[in-house]
């Protein structure tokens, strides 16, 4: 059994050491994913919380048939649009949604690698739906299949957002990089 | 330029830890769910066979508990569906009607009037080749072909005979959906999306509330199929469209044989609507537009015609307009105010609509929109009015 799986079980079982473990082991790549997907410290903390208190709370009923981690980050994925969505009332297509120079810049000063923060900031720029492919397929290291399966479109769409977004965030970074 | 690798390689290394405090918050309220989700797993294991049997004991505890299930089971679909339910976009719904074939529609009128349409979709274009409108209570039906179409009234045993379609781009439901997204795209702030729980299909509905001017609609999405099941019209009709709710929608049906079919009956007084086409289509009719833009032509009859009413110059009112027997004189007219830019309308499907603002002699403002047929005969580029768009909006009452 792995050790998600264990850890599945004792958390079923109200063990709190195992969601403690739980949250040590994925707070980081979450919060990550969180943040490069709405660029609010306050709202990837909300997602953060809310994925593991849901997670607290249906564990009992919860049968997870892929690995964890995939089922964490997706409910991060749609929080991090239910946040957007909150904010903003905007549809999902909405480029630069919530990209607000307060809400970024708090972020900048826990990225210590320039050039990464740099790649950070400039995903911002890219519109919503091809940033949140790039993140979950880059960061996160999803499948397409499973960002497809996540967001309801054909493996292809998700292809092709993926494309235009690397494409878009190469010009991008070359024309920053310019200045 | 960067690589995509290396773009890669450095969107791997972000990395962003929460801070100590937020770590603290978090397992803080998500032990707390835990303790709660254990302490009352543990209440319903108990509780349980007893509550159980009160309930069985009381008819009317009965219907109660029943009804406490019910909005219990409601309430763990919701909270089910709004965990797991994937992100949504307008795509997924145009992806989803590019197969459609057919539709059956019950639909309300903005007169509140309830109608159903049969409509068969042209499968390349999506746009309605074949469609069938029946107002059950008023006794009209419409039926729209390609070649032909008949409006008949069963009370006033009359029919009127058009060439050509009647329904054309209002009932193409991926192209109006379209035009609804491109709207979104442009002014993102008047759409928004949310669920609602809808008892009929037992189901979390993704809706969608798309406000623009003079077309507000609520659309219902079936999250399984991302297909449209409800639309309500939100605001007053001031663009004319037929429809203003569909209460049902049901694609790729079987139509019923000859659906389309209409045989004029005995006795029924005929009105060839064709005449007014001829109208439209004579070249002594209209104006020409070479050299303009289709803005400055637009502009240019549209003057002349309100020029001509309120002068009370009829042949000149007729040549522009020769099928607006909505308004004969213009004597109630005291000026026109200002000519708007012309756009396209999704519901109409012969030109495009010029708005127009006219002041009254009562002191009352309204807005006309007048419908702008380009033309191209013998190589001679033309525009006719073809009709009023609607009916004019009021914008300032009279004094």
């Amino acid at each position: 059994m792995s050790e998600d799986k264990h850890l599945l079980k004792l958390l079923r079982h109200g063990d709190s050491n195992a969601l403690r473990r739980l949250y040590e082991k994925y707070r980081t790549d979450l919060f990550t994913v969180a943040l490069s997907l709405i660029h609010d410290v306050h709202a990837a903390e909300d997602c953060l919380q809310d994925v593991f208190v849901r997670l607290a709370e249906g564990a009992a009923d919860m049968e997870i048939r892929r690995n964890l981690k995939g089922y964490l980050v997706s409910s991060v994925a749609n929080r991090a649009r239910d946040q957007l969505r909150k904010k903003t009332k905007l549809l999902d297509r909405t480029e630069n949604i919530g990209c607000s120079a307060s809400a970024i810049n708090p972020v900048k000063v826990l990225i210590d690698r320039e050039e990464s923060a740099r790649v950070f900031d400039t995903l911002m720029k890219l519109p919503y739906d091809q940033r949140e492919v790039f993140v979950l397929r880059v960061q996160a290291g999803m499948k397409f299949k499973e960002i497809a399966k996540l967001q309801n479109i054909s493996t292809r769409t998700v292809i092709s957002r993926y494309r235009y977004g690397i494409e878009k965030l190469k010009v991008l970074l070359e024309r920053d990089g310019a200045k | 330029m960067k690589s995509e690798r290396q773009i890669k390689q450095l969107a791997k290394k972000i990395c962003i830890k929460p801070d100590a405090t937020v770590d603290e918050r978090v397992l803080a309220r998500a032990e707390s769910a835990l303790a709660k989700s254990t302490k009352n797993q543990d209440a319903v294991q108990l509780m349980r066979p007893l509550t159980w049997r009160i309930i069985m004991k009381n008819p009317i505890t009965k219907l109660s508990a029943a009804a406490v299930i019910i909005v219990c089971i409601a309430l763990t679909i919701i909270f089910m569906e709004k965990s797991v339910t994937p992100a949504y976009s307008f795509e997924q719904t145009l992806q989803a009607m590019q197969n459609l074939r057919t539709m059956y529609m019950v639909c309300k009128d903005w007169n509140d009037e309830e109608f159903e349409i049969w409509i068969e979709l042209d499968p390349d274009t999506g746009i309605p080749r074949y469609c069938r409108a029946y107002w059950p209570r008023i006794k009209i039906l419409n039926i729209s072909r390609p070649d032909t179409s008949y409006q008949f009234s069963e009370r006033a045993n009359q029919v009127q005979i058009n060439s050509g379609q009647l329904y054309h781009m209002d009932l193409a439901p991926a192209k109006v959906f379209e035009q609804f997204l491109l709207a979104a795209q442009e002014n993102p702030e008047r759409v928004v999306i949310f669920h609602e729980y809808d008892q009929q299909s037992k189901k979390s509905l993704i809706v969608i509330i798309t406000r623009g001017d003079g077309q507000s609609y609520k659309f219902y999405i079936d999250p399984d199929t991302k297909l449209p099941v409800r639309v309500q019209g939100l605001e007053d009709n001031t663009l004319g469209a037929v429809i203003r709710d569909v209460d049902k929608i049901e694609f790729n049906v079987d139509l019923p044989e000859g659906i389309f079919d209409f045989e004029i009956p005995q006795g029924a007084s005929i009105i060839d609507h064709n005449h007014d086409q001829k109208l439209l289509n004579d070249p002594q009719n209209g104006i020409s537009t070479k050299g303009m833009t289709e803005q400055q032509a637009a502009e240019n009859i549209a003057t002349m015609y309100w020029n001509a009413l309120i002068s009370m110059d009829k042949t000149t009112a007729r040549k522009v307009a020769p099928v607006s027997p909505q308004m004969s004189d213009g004597s109630s007219i005291a000026k026109l105010v200002e000519v708007g830019t012309l756009y396209i309308q999704p519901g109409c499907g012969i030109g495009k609509l010029i708005p127009c603002r006219i002041r009254y002699k009562d002191g009352s403002l309204k807005e006309w929109k007048l419908i702008i047929k380009a033309r191209n005969i013998d190589g001679h580029p033309s525009c006719v009015i073809a009709g009023f768009y609607s009916s004019p909006v009021v914008i300032e009452q009279a004094k």
